[in-house]
């Protein structure tokens, strides 16, 4: 499982983008909606992500289907501190070159 | 389940190395011009492979597909190092050592490349001597097919 995680978050094209996607639902189960806000993407491509990610049983999903909340499964939960570390630098930086845009655009 | 995997690759590699043991010790019938002491006279008279010119088509082909190779692994370097300039674990880190092992194997297969260090005579082949490369070719494309996809 491990595995196939780091394939998918460092072996693909939106790679990274996964990566924010499994960090931030670490932090908060959210929707699609809630994704492409915090995460500045397009709509389509969190979708896209999310269904790859789902497929992968990383993450596991509850609800109807504009209302679906995504949460990470028991096997992303259980590899977790595997991948923290890793994680959380890349969501630093991702939260401060977010910051200092907001800041320029401000 | 760790242990059946080493057993496993164990019962793998010693299975690699018997093949490659025996193939290096046995010429499977074939006469080897290497193996053959100076002045070995063939039937007709000829020294092996005198007189036989290298098959420019297949030195050609074999070039360009060498290069096509060449040109899929700097598209996995470059998918692969923009993910490590994000991530940099160390499985980003093999992947890229991988990657860099595999174009120095592309660019040592061109057959003109010898020609850059000295060695003007070109290689004489036969079909066989492509078919490794078309497989490596479409390996690499279905590598970097589901790295670009999913």
């Amino acid at each position: 499982m491990k595995r196939v995680i780091w394939w998918l978050i460092v072996g693909t094209r939106g790679g990274v983008n996964r990566a924010r996607i499994i960090r931030a639902l670490k932090e908060r189960p959210s929707n699609a909606n809630q994704l492409t806000e915090l995460l500045g993407l397009d709509y389509k491509t969190v979708r896209h992500h999310l269904k790859v990610l789902r497929d992968n049983k990383i993450i596991t999903a509850a609800g109807d289907r504009y209302g679906t909340v995504y949460f990470l499964s028991s096997y992303m939960e259980e590899d977790y501190e595997v991948f923290k570390d890793h994680l959380d630098k890349m969501w630093d930086k991702f939260k401060s070159e977010k910051d200092t845009d907001n800041k320029e655009i401000g | 389940m760790k242990t059946k995997l080493a057993t496993g690759l164990m019962i793998l590699a010693m299975v690699v190395v018997a093949i490659g043991v025996v193939s290096a010790l046995s010429n499977f019938g074939m006469q080897s011009p290497r193996g053959m002491q100076e002045g070995t006279q063939l039937i007709g008279g000829k020294q092996p492979l005198e007189g036989v010119r290298p098959n420019m088509l297949l030195v050609n082909i074999k070039a360009l597909i060498t290069l096509g190779n060449l040109v899929l692994l700097l598209c996995l370097l470059f998918l692969y190092a923009k993910n490590y300039g994000q991530i940099k674990s160390q499985f980003a880190m093999g992947l890229i050592a991988f990657i860099v092992l595999l174009i120095m194997q592309a660019l040592t297969s061109n057959p003109f490349v010898p020609g850059m260090w000295g060695f003007r005579r070109l290689p004489i082949m036969g079909f066989f001597a492509i078919v490794p490369d078309v497989f490596e070719f479409v390996a690499l494309s279905i590598l970097l097919y589901i790295s670009l996809k999913s």
